[in-house]
């Protein structure tokens, strides 16, 4: 059992070891994208894009308005990198938020001018990551957000993940679901405050 | 109702709000005003920014047309040109031409070392990690929270014509070498196997074999300790057979790397 117990205890030592390094190289191609290096940048692009491609679809559905917002999400990492700061994210999550922003701010966009509420789905789905990409951002950050979405009711689960991923307004969402406006406020709310509670263990 | 729970019920209330905000639930206008009213908002939003960005990163790569890198570089010439900045390029020396055999190498690597160039062939970065545990979030503290920080040495290791192929870092602590692949490497005759090179007149140290798609992991003892506290130097060979354990290089150096201080 202590054998076992090391070997598991060491093969944790190493993963987080190489998650470690893997922030590294991609903060440090950060750093050299905020002194505008065009090299840097198409390693950066090389190493993240299909992954930072794949959250754009999740959000977009289409492939060809998914690689706009992507050019428009390297743009910006262009314009900002030199806001990313390592002490506060990570930055594969740095760059995944600039672009679910912009896939997020391009879907309401294209939902407004169209009138639909929801998007076409034609996602085309490959594996354009890399085994060390996939070392880099999976870990106990994502095992416990993903622990604590399963411990909350399942349709605030559902909410909160269609306003996360779908970019609905609570008026939107109200209509979705056919419920009251403050129903849905409520039960985000909630969800919201228990999920929380679950990530800080308390 | 007690105070204690008073100051409960409105951690929870921006908790709450932190999320919504998070997930654009509230106008731009209205999120603004809230987080120029509450201070320790601003935190909470940047929390669970990051902690759904682990939601989206779930979802599977898809590769982009390559002509949206090609479309992308456009962009970056016009922004370049028009914001007329110089760009700070990444410093690509001017090295000789690569050298066959591994003790060539290492002389041509202390020469361009002596010659002060060594700082412009690798890029060392001491950077500050997060720890793997984020740290708990400022509201339920009321204080502004310091992350543990962890210093590691860095070096890019770079062939002499392209962009670094390998990133090493050291940590001291634990005597503990890992080298990850920077990028999607070229396909090449050979296996690459790292090497450690003293800063005194001793032979290369050979360390192992590297896996271009793949981080390895390497646990110094010994010499291989005390020449990497001594900030001594990375070289890449590319050997036709598998190197015995003590054995020396072979084929030809394709990249290159130094530890050094600031």
């Amino acid at each position: 059992m202590t054998a076992l117990k090391s070997r598991m205890t060491s093969r944790h030592d190493k993963s987080a070891d190489i998650r470690d390094a893997g922030r590294i190289v991609l903060a440090d191609l950060l750093m050299r994208v905020a002194q505008h290096d065009e090299q840097a940048m198409q390693r950066l692009y090389a190493l993240t894009s299909g992954k930072l491609n794949g959250v754009i679809l999740a959000v977009v559905r289409q492939a060809a308005l998914a690689e706009e917002v992507l050019q428009d999400t390297y743009m910006n990492v262009w314009k900002q990198a030199s806001s990313y700061d390592p002490l506060k994210s990570a930055p594969m999550t740095w760059l995944a938020v600039i672009a679910r922003n912009r896939a997020i701010d391009r879907l309401r966009s294209e939902r407004s001018r169209s009138g639909l509420l929801d998007p076409l789905d034609d996602i085309e789905v490959d594996d354009g990551s890399t085994p060390v990409l996939d070392q880099i951002i999976t870990g106990q950050d994502h095992d416990r957000l993903h622990g604590c979405l399963g411990s909350i009711e399942h349709d605030q689960q559902r909410m909160i993940r269609a306003a996360f991923f779908d970019g609905f307004t609570y008026d939107q969402l109200a209509t979705r679901e056919g419920l009251p406006l403050s129903t849905v406020k409520s039960r985000i709310r909630r969800g919201l405050m228990k999920l929380r509670a679950c990530m800080d263990g308390t | 109702m007690s105070k204690a729970t008073d100051h409960d019920d409105a951690a929870r209330m921006r908790t709450a709000l932190a999320g919504e905000i998070a997930l654009g639930l509230v106008a731009g206008d209205e999120a603004k005003a809230e987080l120029a009213r509450d201070p320790l908002l601003a935190a909470e939003v940047q929390q669970w920014s990051d902690d759904f960005a682990t939601l989206a990163l779930e979802a599977p790569a898809v590769s982009p047309d390559p002509r949206v890198l090609q479309r992308l570089q456009t962009a970056l010439v016009d922004d370049l040109a028009s914001s007329a900045r110089q760009p700070v390029a990444q410093s690509s020396p001017n090295l000789p031409t690569r050298p066959a055999g591994m003790m060539q190498s290492v002389v041509f690597w202390r020469g361009m070392a002596a010659a002060g160039f060594a700082a412009a062939a690798t890029v060392l970065i001491a950077v500050l990690l997060q720890p793997s545990i984020p740290p708990p979030s400022p509201a339920r503290q009321d204080v502004a929270t310091i992350p543990s920080e962890r210093v590691l040495l860095v070096s890019q290791i770079m062939p002499r014509d392209g962009p670094p192929e390998y990133v090493a870092t050291y940590d001291g602590d634990r005597g503990r070498l890992i080298i990850v692949p920077a990028s999607t490497l070229p396909s090449r005759a050979g296996i690459p196997f790292l090497w450690l090179v003293p800063n005194d007149d001793g032979d290369p140290i050979g360390l192992g074999a590297l896996d271009p798609l793949k981080p390895v992991n390497l646990d110094l003892t010994g010499d291989m300790l005390r020449f990497a506290n001594l900030m001594a130097g990375l070289v890449i060979t590319l050997e036709p057979v598998p190197v015995a354990r003590g054995g020396t290089a072979q084929g030809p150096v394709v990249a290159h790397g130094k530890f050094s201080s600031h």
